[in-house]
């Protein structure tokens, strides 16, 4: 039945709780879909000259109208909604994780947007993809879960070696904190 | 409640400004007017203050020490603050995108740093469309501002929901449902917490003679 590739698309993301795999074939059939039902309309329009008087004539048209905005519209959903999934999975620069999920597009989409966000912070002069928590307090214990190397603080250089434990002020580490490096331990 | 919401008037007054202009932006679904002095103020402040506490060299002084972690703490809370302000109106406009397209009057709510976003975020998401999707269709079916049904692309959600709105100052009569054909008035006096339509309060929260919860 007509619609049914879109639905199918919607429902796919709306049962995921995270990012699925970019659906390319759903995508494909829905465009296919919609090209068809153009055709059948301008073809059943030039039929009849335009002249929708015939109601049988008026209720095709419409229905196949409405199921073309319909498709479209759940398309441009699904595309949409997975932008807000992939900016809201957090550290979008480690874009390489994502490969098998995201489709090109997508990955040149989160890549801009960074630059953006980024280019929206010079012009304000506040950093506002940092300090996504409320501040508790101003030292963190943390633990290294990858090698770091050596990073500099105000009280000199600190080697970040795998698996060792540091007290250190939050925002000097709050980037690596995000990225996965470290993990918080108080 | 655990904390006093009356008005702080001492240095401090901004930043209890900023934080109700943060909780009400977060309770509505409504494009609010950017605080532009205000966040400029703060962001003023918060690097004269970062310049006081770089100059505080290292001491064995207990007292000293303590005092510097307190003013870079409080220097850390102020700019989340900051931060988060700047941050929720960007999810605003992310949401709101073709909405706020469609109806360039609300850009003025907007700061020009905002409305530059606005306008890049606009494109990228518009080319992103077509590389996935538009391209492939006829080209009469390539816009994104088509109406489906009765439902236009990107729309705020409804101005009559209910809100819970605190009163910083004596606000007096209010009509509750000004489109209702039977009148209804409170009276909202300073300190009181009432639940109003938010097309209602919303004039009171512009005047800052209100805020939400």
């Amino acid at each position: 039945m007509y619609g049914d590739h879109a639905t199918a698309l919607v429902h796919h993301l709306y049962k995921s709780s995270t990012l699925p795999p970019y659906n390319e074939d759903l995508v494909r059939q829905v465009v296919q879909e919609i090209n068809e039902l153009y055709i059948r309309l301008v073809q059943l329009l030039e039929s009849v000259n335009n002249d929708l008087a015939d109601p049988k004539i008026g209720g095709t048209a419409i229905f196949f109208h409405r199921v073309i905005l319909r498709n479209k519209r759940c398309v441009l959903a699904y595309l949409l909604d997975r932008f807000y999934r992939l900016r809201d999975s957090g550290n979008l620069s480690s874009v390489d994780q994502l490969d098998e999920h995201t489709s090109a597009s997508e990955k040149q989409l989160l890549a801009e947007y960074e630059q953006l966000v980024a280019t929206y912070s010079d012009n304000v002069q506040i950093d506002v993809s940092s300090s996504l928590y409320p501040p508790q307090a101003l030292f963190l214990q943390v633990k290294v879960a990858k090698d770091c190397g050596t990073i500099m603080t105000e009280n000199g250089p600190v080697h970040l070696r795998k698996d060792t434990l540091h007290y250190m002020k939050r925002t000097d580490i709050e980037l690596l904190i995000q990225q996965g490096y470290l993990l918080p331990i108080s | 409640m655990e904390e006093s919401y009356e008005t702080k008037e001492d240095i401090n007054d901004d930043v209890w400004r900023l934080r109700k202009w943060l909780v009400n932006e977060k309770c509505c679904n409504d494009i609010l007017p950017y605080q532009e002095e205000l966040v400029t103020g703060l962001a003023d402040l918060c690097q004269f203050q970062q310049s006081l506490v770089e100059q505080m060299t290292e001491s064995d002084d207990f007292a000293l020490v303590l005092v510097k972690n307190l003013k870079e703490l409080e220097l850390e809370r102020i700019r989340y603050l900051l931060k988060e302000y700047l941050r929720t109106r960007l999810r605003k406009i992310e949401s709101w995108l073709f909405y706020l397209w469609r109806d360039k009057e609300k850009w003025s709510l907007l700061s020009s740093s905002e409305t530059e976003y606005t306008k890049q975020l606009h494109q990228l998401i518009t080319s992103h469309f077509e590389r996935s999707f538009l391209s492939g269709l006829p080209e009469k079916l390539r816009t994104i501002d088509e109406r489906d049904g009765d439902n236009p692309p990107g729309n705020l959600d409804d101005m009559d929901e209910f809100v819970f709105l605190y009163a910083a100052k004596e606000i007096g009569n209010v009509t509750t449902d000004p489109s209702s054909q039977v009148t209804s008035t409170i009276h909202i006096r300073k300190g009181e917490v009432v639940c109003l339509r938010y097309s209602v309060a919303k004039q009171y929260l512009l005047d800052e003679s209100a805020f939400l919860l």
